[in-house]
Protein backbone atom coordinates (compact mmCIF):
# COMPACT_ATOMS: atom_id res chain seq x y z
CA UNK A 1 0.00 0.00 0.00
CA UNK A 2 2.95 2.24 0.73
CA UNK A 3 3.75 1.59 -2.79
CA UNK A 4 0.81 2.54 -4.40
CA UNK A 5 1.24 5.89 -2.21
CA UNK A 6 4.39 6.44 -4.06
CA UNK A 7 2.90 6.14 -7.29
CA UNK A 8 0.36 8.80 -8.12
CA UNK A 9 0.63 11.77 -10.40
CA UNK A 10 -2.37 14.75 -11.04
CA UNK A 11 -3.49 15.15 -14.63
CA UNK A 12 -6.14 17.92 -15.65
CA UNK A 13 -7.18 17.75 -12.03
CA UNK A 14 -7.39 14.06 -11.50
CA UNK A 15 -5.29 12.14 -9.10
CA UNK A 16 -4.37 9.21 -10.77
CA UNK A 17 -3.56 6.26 -8.31
CA UNK A 18 -2.78 2.60 -9.09
CA UNK A 19 -6.41 2.04 -7.96
CA UNK A 20 -7.93 4.46 -10.54
CA UNK A 21 -5.63 2.34 -13.55
CA UNK A 22 -6.86 -0.55 -12.66
CA UNK A 23 -10.65 0.51 -12.57
CA UNK A 24 -10.11 2.07 -15.44
CA UNK A 25 -8.23 -1.03 -17.58
CA UNK A 26 -11.69 -3.02 -16.16
CA UNK A 27 -13.74 -0.60 -17.65
CA UNK A 28 -12.02 -0.57 -20.89
CA UNK A 29 -11.78 -4.10 -20.64
CA UNK A 30 -15.57 -3.65 -20.74
CA UNK A 31 -15.60 -2.54 -24.33
CA UNK A 32 -18.56 -0.22 -24.38
CA UNK A 33 -19.03 1.85 -27.57
CA UNK A 34 -20.76 4.75 -27.36
CA UNK A 35 -24.53 4.60 -28.53
CA UNK A 36 -23.99 7.29 -31.05
CA UNK A 37 -24.65 7.07 -34.83
CA UNK A 38 -21.52 6.89 -37.34
CA UNK A 39 -22.06 8.03 -40.74
CA UNK A 40 -19.93 5.28 -43.34
CA UNK A 41 -18.25 7.65 -46.17
CA UNK A 42 -16.72 4.99 -47.62
CA UNK A 43 -17.91 2.47 -50.06
CA UNK A 44 -20.11 -0.44 -49.86
CA UNK A 45 -19.49 -3.47 -48.21
CA UNK A 46 -20.95 -6.41 -47.73
CA UNK A 47 -20.43 -7.87 -43.97
CA UNK A 48 -22.01 -11.12 -42.09
CA UNK A 49 -24.46 -10.96 -45.18
CA UNK A 50 -25.44 -7.58 -44.48
CA UNK A 51 -24.82 -4.82 -47.22
CA UNK A 52 -24.29 -1.21 -45.74
CA UNK A 53 -24.56 1.15 -48.39
CA UNK A 54 -22.53 4.78 -48.36
CA UNK A 55 -23.92 7.35 -45.97
CA UNK A 56 -25.59 4.70 -44.01
CA UNK A 57 -25.26 5.36 -40.27
CA UNK A 58 -24.40 2.77 -38.01
CA UNK A 59 -24.02 1.72 -34.47
CA UNK A 60 -19.95 3.72 -33.47
CA UNK A 61 -18.92 -0.53 -32.80
CA UNK A 62 -20.12 -1.88 -36.23
CA UNK A 63 -18.97 1.58 -38.25
CA UNK A 64 -15.25 1.05 -36.18
CA UNK A 65 -15.23 -2.75 -37.37
CA UNK A 66 -16.10 -2.36 -41.01
CA UNK A 67 -13.28 0.24 -41.30
CA UNK A 68 -10.63 -1.80 -39.40
CA UNK A 69 -11.92 -4.74 -42.06
CA UNK A 70 -12.73 -3.04 -45.39
CA UNK A 71 -10.70 0.36 -45.29
CA UNK A 72 -7.65 -0.16 -43.35
CA UNK A 73 -7.35 -3.93 -43.68
CA UNK A 74 -5.91 -4.33 -40.45
CA UNK A 75 -8.57 -7.27 -39.50
CA UNK A 76 -9.75 -10.30 -41.47
CA UNK A 77 -12.69 -10.22 -43.66
CA UNK A 78 -14.50 -13.05 -41.27
CA UNK A 79 -13.73 -10.34 -38.16
CA UNK A 80 -16.92 -10.07 -36.18
CA UNK A 81 -17.89 -6.96 -33.68
CA UNK A 82 -17.89 -10.17 -30.71
CA UNK A 83 -13.89 -10.29 -32.24
CA UNK A 84 -13.00 -6.55 -32.13
CA UNK A 85 -14.02 -6.77 -28.76
CA UNK A 86 -12.54 -9.14 -27.85
CA UNK A 87 -9.12 -7.11 -28.80
CA UNK A 88 -10.09 -4.32 -26.78
CA UNK A 89 -10.19 -6.50 -23.90
CA UNK A 90 -7.41 -8.48 -24.58
CA UNK A 91 -5.10 -5.78 -25.61
CA UNK A 92 -6.45 -3.45 -22.51
CA UNK A 93 -5.87 -6.69 -19.94
CA UNK A 94 -2.43 -7.76 -21.40
CA UNK A 95 0.75 -7.46 -18.97
CA UNK A 96 2.56 -6.40 -21.97
CA UNK A 97 0.49 -3.75 -23.08
CA UNK A 98 1.81 -0.39 -22.34
CA UNK A 99 -0.86 2.63 -20.93
CA UNK A 100 -0.87 5.98 -21.65
CA UNK A 101 -3.15 8.56 -19.92
CA UNK A 102 -3.24 12.25 -21.37
CA UNK A 103 -5.33 15.32 -21.72
CA UNK A 104 -7.85 15.80 -24.51
CA UNK A 105 -8.54 19.96 -25.06
CA UNK A 106 -11.55 19.09 -27.97
CA UNK A 107 -13.90 19.34 -25.44
CA UNK A 108 -14.61 22.03 -22.87
CA UNK A 109 -13.30 21.31 -19.98
CA UNK A 110 -10.93 18.83 -21.21
CA UNK A 111 -10.77 15.29 -20.33
CA UNK A 112 -8.95 12.87 -19.33
CA UNK A 113 -8.41 9.94 -21.99
CA UNK A 114 -6.34 6.84 -22.04
CA UNK A 115 -4.55 4.93 -24.72
CA UNK A 116 -3.43 1.22 -24.86
CA UNK A 117 -1.41 -0.25 -26.88
CA UNK A 118 0.14 -4.35 -27.16
CA UNK A 119 3.51 -3.27 -29.14
CA UNK A 120 3.18 -7.27 -29.83
CA UNK A 121 0.36 -6.85 -32.15
CA UNK A 122 0.29 -3.33 -32.66
CA UNK A 123 -3.18 -2.93 -31.59
CA UNK A 124 -4.06 0.67 -29.80
CA UNK A 125 -7.12 1.15 -27.79
CA UNK A 126 -8.77 4.79 -27.02
CA UNK A 127 -10.81 4.95 -23.42
CA UNK A 128 -12.63 8.13 -22.70
CA UNK A 129 -12.81 8.20 -19.26
CA UNK A 130 -15.68 10.35 -18.73
CA UNK A 131 -18.04 9.39 -20.98
CA UNK A 132 -16.90 5.42 -19.82
CA UNK A 133 -16.80 4.17 -24.18
CA UNK A 134 -14.55 3.17 -26.17
CA UNK A 135 -13.03 6.24 -28.76
CA UNK A 136 -11.81 3.66 -31.27
CA UNK A 137 -9.33 0.84 -31.81
CA UNK A 138 -6.98 0.48 -34.60
CA UNK A 139 -3.35 0.46 -35.32
CA UNK A 140 -1.53 3.69 -35.52
CA UNK A 141 1.34 3.66 -37.89
CA UNK A 142 3.81 4.63 -35.58
CA UNK A 143 2.68 2.49 -32.19
CA UNK A 144 3.13 3.93 -29.10
CA UNK A 145 4.16 7.55 -30.58
CA UNK A 146 0.44 8.02 -31.25
CA UNK A 147 0.04 8.24 -27.47
CA UNK A 148 3.52 9.94 -26.84
CA UNK A 149 2.62 12.82 -29.21
CA UNK A 150 -0.36 13.60 -26.55
CA UNK A 151 -0.66 16.48 -24.58
CA UNK A 152 0.56 15.71 -21.41
CA UNK A 153 0.87 12.25 -21.87
CA UNK A 154 2.23 10.19 -18.66
CA UNK A 155 3.01 6.27 -19.33
CA UNK A 156 2.11 4.02 -16.64
CA UNK A 157 4.46 1.51 -15.65
CA UNK A 158 2.60 -1.72 -15.26
CA UNK A 159 5.43 -3.24 -12.94
CA UNK A 160 6.30 -0.27 -10.88
CA UNK A 161 2.64 0.50 -10.24
CA UNK A 162 1.43 -2.87 -9.69
CA UNK A 163 -2.06 -2.36 -12.44
CA UNK B 1 10.44 -1.03 -53.48
CA UNK B 2 7.43 -2.23 -51.73
CA UNK B 3 4.40 -0.96 -53.40
CA UNK B 4 2.55 -3.06 -51.56
CA UNK B 5 3.23 -1.46 -48.59
CA UNK B 6 2.58 2.35 -50.21
CA UNK B 7 -0.61 0.86 -51.05
CA UNK B 8 -1.17 -0.06 -47.69
CA UNK B 9 -0.37 3.45 -46.29
CA UNK B 10 -2.40 5.20 -49.25
CA UNK B 11 -5.43 2.87 -48.36
CA UNK B 12 -4.90 4.29 -44.82
CA UNK B 13 -4.71 7.69 -45.64
CA UNK B 14 -7.45 7.56 -48.03
CA UNK B 15 -9.45 6.29 -44.41
CA UNK B 16 -9.11 9.62 -43.37
CA UNK B 17 -9.07 12.01 -45.77
CA UNK B 18 -12.37 10.58 -46.83
CA UNK B 19 -13.89 11.27 -43.43
CA UNK B 20 -11.86 13.77 -41.69
CA UNK B 21 -14.71 14.33 -38.46
CA UNK B 22 -15.25 10.63 -38.42
CA UNK B 23 -11.32 9.93 -37.96
CA UNK B 24 -11.98 11.52 -34.66
CA UNK B 25 -9.42 10.61 -31.85
CA UNK B 26 -7.09 9.05 -34.68
CA UNK B 27 -6.60 12.08 -36.72
CA UNK B 28 -3.00 12.71 -35.38
CA UNK B 29 -1.93 9.34 -36.97
CA UNK B 30 -3.30 10.91 -40.44
CA UNK B 31 0.26 12.83 -40.37
CA UNK B 32 1.99 9.62 -39.42
CA UNK B 33 0.77 8.01 -42.45
CA UNK B 34 1.48 10.54 -44.86
CA UNK B 35 4.97 11.03 -43.25
CA UNK B 36 5.49 7.64 -43.85
CA UNK B 37 4.62 7.61 -47.41
CA UNK B 38 6.75 10.53 -48.20
CA UNK B 39 9.31 8.86 -46.72
CA UNK B 40 8.78 5.98 -49.38
CA UNK B 41 8.59 8.51 -52.32
CA UNK B 42 12.12 9.96 -51.09
CA UNK B 43 13.59 6.87 -51.26
CA UNK B 44 12.47 5.75 -54.72
CA UNK B 45 14.76 6.20 -56.99
CA UNK B 46 14.54 6.92 -60.81
CA UNK B 47 14.69 3.79 -61.86
CA UNK B 48 12.15 2.79 -59.76
CA UNK B 49 8.73 3.50 -61.18
CA UNK B 50 5.97 4.34 -58.91
CA UNK B 51 2.60 3.13 -60.86
CA UNK B 52 0.80 6.19 -62.17
CA UNK B 53 -2.47 5.62 -60.11
CA UNK B 54 -0.72 5.58 -56.75
CA UNK B 55 0.96 9.26 -57.60
CA UNK B 56 -2.87 10.11 -58.90
CA UNK B 57 -4.58 8.80 -55.79
CA UNK B 58 -1.98 10.83 -53.44
CA UNK B 59 -2.46 13.62 -55.41
CA UNK B 60 -5.92 13.45 -55.38
CA UNK B 61 -5.90 12.68 -51.41
CA UNK B 62 -3.23 15.43 -50.65
CA UNK B 63 -5.69 17.94 -52.70
CA UNK B 64 -8.62 17.00 -50.85
CA UNK B 65 -6.48 17.15 -47.43
CA UNK B 66 -5.15 20.86 -48.36
CA UNK B 67 -8.73 21.87 -48.97
CA UNK B 68 -10.09 20.25 -45.76
CA UNK B 69 -6.91 21.86 -43.78
CA UNK B 70 -9.54 23.62 -41.66
CA UNK B 71 -11.67 20.51 -40.62
CA UNK B 72 -8.66 18.50 -39.49
CA UNK B 73 -7.04 21.07 -37.20
CA UNK B 74 -10.33 21.21 -35.66
CA UNK B 75 -10.82 17.23 -35.57
CA UNK B 76 -6.90 16.84 -34.62
CA UNK B 77 -7.08 20.36 -32.03
CA UNK B 78 -4.91 23.08 -32.31
CA UNK B 79 -3.27 22.83 -29.26
CA UNK B 80 -2.74 18.84 -30.14
CA UNK B 81 -1.15 19.79 -33.66
CA UNK B 82 1.21 22.34 -32.34
CA UNK B 83 1.98 20.22 -29.16
CA UNK B 84 2.78 17.11 -31.57
CA UNK B 85 4.54 19.23 -34.17
CA UNK B 86 6.86 20.47 -31.72
CA UNK B 87 7.66 17.37 -30.57
CA UNK B 88 7.66 15.90 -33.97
CA UNK B 89 9.98 17.80 -35.35
CA UNK B 90 8.31 18.17 -38.48
CA UNK B 91 9.96 19.84 -41.79
CA UNK B 92 8.21 22.75 -43.63
CA UNK B 93 8.57 20.76 -46.37
CA UNK B 94 6.09 18.43 -44.49
CA UNK B 95 2.72 20.53 -44.96
CA UNK B 96 0.33 18.50 -43.78
CA UNK B 97 1.65 19.17 -40.04
CA UNK B 98 1.24 22.87 -40.74
CA UNK B 99 -2.05 22.83 -41.96
CA UNK B 100 -3.30 25.45 -39.10
CA UNK B 101 -0.84 27.95 -40.50
CA UNK B 102 -1.17 27.67 -44.31
CA UNK B 103 -4.41 28.81 -46.69
CA UNK B 104 -6.64 26.93 -48.86
CA UNK B 105 -6.00 27.42 -52.47
CA UNK B 106 -9.27 26.82 -54.02
CA UNK B 107 -9.59 23.43 -55.56
CA UNK B 108 -11.39 21.58 -58.00
CA UNK B 109 -14.00 19.99 -55.81
CA UNK B 110 -11.55 16.98 -54.31
CA UNK B 111 -14.23 16.15 -52.15
CA UNK B 112 -16.13 14.87 -54.91
CA UNK B 113 -13.11 13.15 -56.41
CA UNK B 114 -12.67 10.72 -53.05
CA UNK B 115 -16.20 10.26 -52.00
CA UNK B 116 -15.79 6.82 -53.71
CA UNK B 117 -12.31 4.97 -54.21
CA UNK B 118 -13.17 1.71 -56.35
CA UNK B 119 -9.31 0.72 -55.90
CA UNK B 120 -9.00 0.06 -52.44
CA UNK B 121 -12.26 -2.77 -52.55
CA UNK B 122 -11.28 -5.63 -51.23
CA UNK B 123 -11.74 -8.69 -53.90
Amino acid sequence: MAKEKAHRLTLLGRVITPELVRDICQKAAAARWGTHLLRWRYFEVHHGGVTYHRNALLPSGLWHLLKRVYVDQDWPMVASQEDLDRDIQATVLHPETEIYVYGYYRTEPPRLQWGFLNPQTGIAVVYDMEADLIATIFKPEEGVLFFERQIAAVRIDRREWNV
Amino acid sequence: MNWQELERLVRKYYGYVADLEGSGVEALDLLFVRDKIQAILDASGPEEQIPTPIFEQIHDLDQALWAEGETLCAVIGDRELQHARRQQHSPRSHWWWYLDGLEALSQPAPKQRIQYMPVFVPA
